[in-house]
């Protein structure tokens, strides 16, 4: 304990001798502190970008994890996305650079049972590189760097320092997350919630194995540090699923519209995905996280569920398994709460948008 | 305490622990047996079956065959053609399963050892599978047969024996069990009409010699032998891996049959056992069904039955078809079934045996003249 403590102690002195005070309209606004996996491109710093250009938020920091891409890659894809877009001055820590127990080999011999994978993220066979290799981004090299300290121990400082007042949004697989919860459990109860994307409940399609959206990418990377992430006890825990991920695009409509903004982030867009074939975006997966976030009238329906996942090593591995938290009673009568394990969180998932005013705030955002 | 107490009542530790080994009686005339095996040319499936047609007081019904040191196709054809050899061609052979309860996983089982780890013997998995049983991938050592299998099924034929001879069967489980669990899922009215249950196979204390958890036969079908070391049987006895591979045959053995006067059986033993011990004289290897038979045949040769809750783990893992024995502890007690995993049964472990009796035995079966057909 006491080892820990110190740990987090000098995590605080780096971090503070690095960050700059914050200024009075910052206590305002809704602290947030961002876990993000990091493709170069497309939705991890689309939605990343999002959250920061929001005049409502404060981001006490990010933490990138291995997912999309391997930690290294990730944190510099992160870091000249900020670096483009004139948010150089946000933290940005490294975080898990491997999952707890899922590895490559662990999932071609899967593979070799139940079928190949159709994205495996840092593990696609396409372009697959190193751990430690970190190839000139396709947004160029960055000259920021990460802070000193662990993404983990980061997260820990970062909640502890506003008790009660920090949204932690997970964009990306769970295991940072999951370390920071085995150093510091309380951190679960002293945020305010867990805004995140992942999971997948009925859907035919945005699952990384082509049978259903149950197999969402970003839980599957890691399951049982989502098993960990999703059994504490969050004060409230929000999910932006594949199933309503399906139903938005990075349209070329938008695309053309962003592309007449002078705005950074705009630009970035319009540099980085330009309309037409093979100018990337596709679903917003995570955007939707972070504008519901903002905003949550753009979501227009939502429901109550227990939701966790099966880390069985079977076919169902990394497979999301949920039940509705309430028990339908009988024809005229109220819904009783469901009984269950003390490990299973009520969460509340997100299933439909007011899709105008989604990419009405999305275009707002991106051109301020 | 005088020294004569303290010995008694070390007999009374002893025979709380331990089953006492003589409570099954001798096998008699009116002991009707089917043996069920994954049967090869003179292996301990074979040797097994020639102890109890050796034996005046048994009666062997059939052999059924189920897929596991090999493939139905390839047992059938040992069990038909060493049958003539021995001209007891009046058994009859069924023919079981093609596969075990929950299919092959030939196909992935490259996907599986990558995942947990090469197994030490593959048994059917490591040969190609046979159109017929007089079409293998290799003809075997003693020919093929020219007697036919019989025209039902092993599962039906075992059905059928049972209702036709209760409370009088012996099941022989010498392979995995899946025709057994078919046979009393199917009809599950049969199970208290089964005499008693001999199982070669699961490893309860000891490491698995198909992988380091599990033993071969029950992890060739782990869901099958769960189904039956599940049913309530009247009597089950398992003789696993923790007996059957510290008994060794030796060249010893071997020469106390080779030397007899010849039969069909030690022609057998010295074509096809000989050449090993020529070669290397020190050679030894293990006789795990037999000891199924020797038990039986002579309850004595068992100088310690445990009693045991037996059950099998199926969750497709490392841990896939390891056995699993509940002894009696603080919080559990053998006289408690409900101590133990719902729907366990106790079952009878084989932990030890008299060596000198066993190989008497042993030899004396192989080495009499066969007994006529009927």
């Amino acid at each position: 304990m006491f080892r820990l403590a110190r740990i987090i102690a000098v995590a605080a002195l780096v971090a503070a001798a690095w960050w700059p005070a914050a200024d009075a309209a910052a206590q305002t606004r809704k602290k947030v502190f961002i876990d993000q996996d990091g493709a170069a491109l497309g939705t991890d710093m689309i939605s990343t970008l999002a959250m920061l250009q929001s005049p409502d938020v404060e981001v006490l920091g990010i933490t990138v994890t291995a997912g999309d891409a391997w930690v290294k890659a990730g944190t510099a894809h992160m870091l000249r996305m900020l670096e483009l877009t004139g948010h150089g001055d946000v933290p940005v820590a490294m975080g898990a650079a491997f999952p707890l127990i899922n590895s490559r080999d662990l999932t071609t011999a899967w593979e070799g049972q139940f079928g190949e994978f159709s994205y495996k993220g840092a593990w696609n066979p396409r372009r697959y590189h190193g751990p430690d290799e970190v190839p000139t981004p396709p947004t160029g090299a960055t000259t920021l760097k990460p802070i000193a300290v662990h993404g983990a121990l980061f997260m820990i400082q970062q909640i502890r320092k506003y008790p009660g007042q920090v949204t932690l949004y997970v964009g990306g697989p769970f295991t940072t997350v999951a370390l920071a919860l085995g150093l510091d459990p309380e951190i679960a109860s002293l945020a305010k919630e867990m805004v995140l994307m992942g999971a997948g409940f009925n859907v035919g399609q945005g699952g990384n194995h082509r049978i259903n959206g149950r197999r969402e990418f970003n839980w599957w990377w890691d399951p049982e540090a989502t098993r960990i992430g999703m059994s504490a006890p969050w004060k409230k825990i929000v999910i932006t699923p594949v199933d309503i991920s399906v139903k938005t695009s990075l349209s070329d409509d938008m695309k053309k519209r962003l592309a007449a903004s002078p705005s950074k982030a705009a630009q970035f867009i319009t540099k980085f995905h330009p309309p037409g074939p093979g100018g990337g975006g596709g679903f917003m997966w995570d955007e939707i996280a972070v504008l519901a976030f903002l905003d949550p009238s753009i979501i227009t329906k939502q429901q109550q569920l227990y939701v966790n996942i099966d880390i069985d090593h079977g076919a169902g591995y990394g497979q999301t398994i949920f039940v509705e938290a309430e028990m339908p009673g009988p024809p005229g009568e109220k819904p009783t709460p469901r009984t269950m394990a003390s490990w299973w969180q009520v969460a509340t998932v997100q299933w439909d948008l007011d899709l105008p005013k989604f990419y009405d705030q999305f275009y707002t955002l991106m051109t301020r | 305490m005088t020294r004569g107490l303290r010995h008694r009542s070390l007999a009374v530790v002893a025979c709380a622990a331990l089953v006492c080994a003589a409570t099954p009686r001798p096998a008699t005339a009116q002991d009707f047996a089917i043996v069920d095996a994954d049967m090869g040319v003179l292996n301990d499936d074979a040797v097994a079956l020639f102890m109890l047609i050796n034996s005046p007081n048994v009666t062997v019904l059939g052999v059924t065959i189920v897929p596991g040191n090999s493939w139905t196709e390839h047992g059938t054809a040992a069990a038909l053609r060493q049958l003539e050899l021995v001209g007891r061609t009046d058994i009859p052979v069924f023919m079981g399963v093609r596969d075990p309860l929950m299919g092959s996983r030939q196909p992935w089982l490259e996907a599986e050892e990558r995942l947990w780890g090469k197994s030490e013997f593959l048994g059917a998995y490591g040969r190609p599978r046979a159109t017929s049983y007089l079409a293998l991938d290799r003809e075997p050592a003693i020919g093929y047969p020219t007697s036919t299998p019989a025209d039902e099924h092993a599962v039906d034929f075992i059905v059928r024996a049972v209702k036709a001879h209760p409370h009088q069967v012996t099941l022989f489980v010498l392979g995995p069990a899946t025709n057994i669990a078919l046979a009393i899922r199917k009809n599950p009215e049969i199970v208290p009409l089964v005499k008693r249950v001999y199982y070669m196979g699961g490893a309860v204390d000891v490491p698995g010699n198909s992988t380091p958890t599990a033993e071969f036969n029950w992890w060739f079908d782990p869901e099958a032998v769960r189904i039956t070391l599940r049913a309530p049987f009247r009597e089950q006895i398992v003789v696993p891996l923790d007996i059957a591979e510290r008994v060794y045959y030796t060249k010893a053995e071997y020469d106390r049959i080779a030397s007899a006067p010849e039969t069909p059986i030690t022609k057998l033993f010295k074509q096809l056992h000989g050449p090993r011990f020529e070669r290397d004289a020190a050679s030894r290897s293990f006789v795990w069904d037999t000891l199924t038979a020797a038990i039986f045949l002579q309850p004595s040769i068992a100088t310690r039955l445990d009693e045991r809750f037996i059950d099998v783990d199926v969750t497709y893992g490392p841990n896939y078809g390891r056995s699993i024995g509940y002894h009696q502890s603080r919080r559990r007690s053998l006289d408690t079934p409900a101590d133990f995993p719902a729907g366990t049964q106790k079952v009878k472990v084989l932990m030890d045996v008299d060596r000198t009796a066993f190989w008497t035995l042993y030899v004396d079966r192989m080495t009499q003249r066969p007994k006529a057909a009927r």
